[in-house]
């Protein structure tokens, strides 16, 4: 275990909260609005990075902008998923929970019939490294926080400012109380299920260009996602970017400094903890 | 007539919370409906608002039938509620709460000068702007609530409870207020445990028992009326 080592992990955990946060905030507002727990949101993480596969290897589109558009495709295509599938059980519990695992299962086979079990990668999001406090960084590392960054941002802006954004956060603190300010919570729930799976097709993209390509790449950040979730605190975007973080460097710090044993359990270790003293989250808001 | 309401039943699975429930409430004009608790006051305004669904009977709002559209879409035609628990956006702002009660409107410096003359009424809201909802106190809250319905410039409002919990002062100024925004042609349909302060400021009234209206009158009808005064003036 050389220092070299453990900033290496530390870059590499700190770029990884980052994926985590938009897989959070996404189903955070999904379930925030919709009351559904979209299960199968890792594969549309996975989507986007297939998505950009295609883009980038058969239409040889640039990177980013592959990126951009499999937002677009892959927010259209969960924003049909809640109009054909989810919508008609607002309010259930039992049933999304079953169409949504259902779908994980056949969304990977989907991928795997198509693309093939073994793993694919996209092209580098930037090559070569800096140096950053004298220690060396590679470039695509930053260059993942810095999109991140910019999606969380924009998000967060939009919730603050924007007309609609302030619709959805209504609809999360006070569903009735949304629809008596002529708030359409149907449209709010495709809203949010548009937007949620736009920002995880981001990450699976930048994912599958720094680690790798494979159709259960999904269920990791879908399990962090969860459990950013309960740390956080539903509803709270610093509370999801705190706790994402945290689990990010635990992510990638643990393997090496505790060993592989630790590194699966301690995450849930510290979510048990958290709640036991905190049992909204440490940001959240209860209900 | 704003506002007429014919025949209303409301289902809770198989018990029926409304059954019967008819009433008008014209423009500018404050309508009482009383009835003790489990008289199915709460459900009626719900079903008014589009929050239950009716299970029979007819909503017209301005001659129109708006029983089959959803709460938001009732909203848009005129319909505002500030309902029990008054649904407050909780950790939104109170300035955010009120822009979001104007969420349909389109002439931004109209609701901009609503806004500024609710809190010309209501000054701890100007204030209390920047604070999150939650931080008031209850009073405040229902001041907030009944102002945050105001902004949507509704046609008719349907108040629930509006003085559970406030302190007389605060009554009166909300009843002042209320009077004040009816001669501008705002129908309000008034909920109150309170039935002596209700038909004080109403001009009409309805009782209600066990999900029918059965009795209806001039307020200061009702306010003589034996049945009235034995069932809900402790008299």
């Amino acid at each position: 275990m050389t220092p070299q080592l453990i900033w290496q992990s530390f870059v590499n955990g700190f770029a990884l909260g980052w994926l985590y946060i938009l897989m959070a905030l996404g189903l955070s507002l999904i379930f925030g609005i919709t009351r559904i727990m979209q299960f199968a949101h890792g594969e549309l993480y996975m989507l986007g990075g297939y998505v950009v596969y295609l883009l980038t290897a058969s239409l040889h589109l640039n990177l980013f902008l592959s990126i951009i558009l499999a937002m677009v495709v892959v927010g259209a295509f969960g924003l049909l998923l809640y109009i054909g599938l989810f919508r008609r059980y607002t309010g259930q519990m039992v049933n999304p929970i079953i169409i949504s695992v259902g779908l994980t299962l056949i969304l990977q086979s989907a991928v795997v019939v198509t693309f093939g079990i073994t793993q694919r990668s996209l092209p580098r999001l930037a090559e070569g490294g800096l140096s950053l406090f004298g220690s060396p960084v590679p470039k695509d590392r930053l260059v993942v926080v810095a999109v991140a960054l910019a999606l969380v941002v924009a998000l967060y802006a939009a919730l603050k400012k924007h007309r609609y954004g302030q619709a959805m956060v209504a609809s999360v603190q006070s569903p009735e109380g949304a629809q008596l300010q002529g708030i359409n919570l149907k449209l709010m729930g495709g809203l949010s299920m548009f937007t949620a799976s736009a920002l995880a097709a981001a990450g699976g993209a930048l994912a599958g260009s720094v680690f790798q390509l494979t159709p259960y790449m999904g269920v990791q950040p879908l399990v962090k996602g969860l459990v950013i979730i309960v740390l956080g605190g539903l509803g709270s975007v610093p509370g999801v970017v705190v706790g994402g973080i945290f689990l990010g460097l635990l992510d990638g710090l643990a393997p090496v400094v505790l060993g592989a044993g630790w590194a699966s359990i301690l995450p849930l270790l510290v979510v048990m903890a958290v709640l036991l003293v905190r049992p909204t989250g440490l940001w959240g808001y209860g209900r | 007539m704003a506002l007429s309401a014919c025949d209303l039943h409301v289902h809770y699975g198989t018990a029926e919370a409304v059954r019967g429930a008819s009433f008008t409430v014209e423009e500018g004009e404050i309508v009482a409906l009383l009835g003790n608790n489990g008289a199915g006051k709460t459900t009626t305004l719900r079903a008014i608002s589009g929050l239950e669904n009716l299970s029979a009977g007819s909503i017209l709002l301005d001659g129109e039938p708006v029983q089959h559209l959803p709460a938001h879409a009732r909203v848009g035609l005129g319909i505002g509620h500030v309902p029990e628990g008054k649904n407050l956006f909780p950790y939104m702002t109170v300035a955010e709460n009120l822009a979001l009660g104007a969420f349909l409107r389109k002439d931004k410096a109209g609701v901009r000068k609503d806004e500024e003359e609710l809190i010309s009424h209501f000054p701890v809201l100007g204030e209390r702007r920047g604070q999150r909802a939650w931080t008031l106190s209850g009073g405040e809250q229902q001041m907030l609530a009944i102002c945050r319905a105001l902004m949507g410039r509704p046609k008719v409002l349907l108040l629930d409870e509006p003085s559970l919990g406030l302190s007389p002062k605060m009554v009166s100024e909300i009843a002042q207020m209320i009077s004040h925004l009816t001669t501008r042609g705002m129908g309000v349909l008034l909920v109150e445990q309170n039935a002596r302060l209700a038909l004080g400021v109403s001009q009409r009234g309805y009782v209600l028992e066990r999900g029918v209206t059965v009795l209806e009158g001039r307020a200061d009808e009702l306010l003589a009326s034996e049945h009235v005064k034995r069932a809900y003036l402790g008299r």
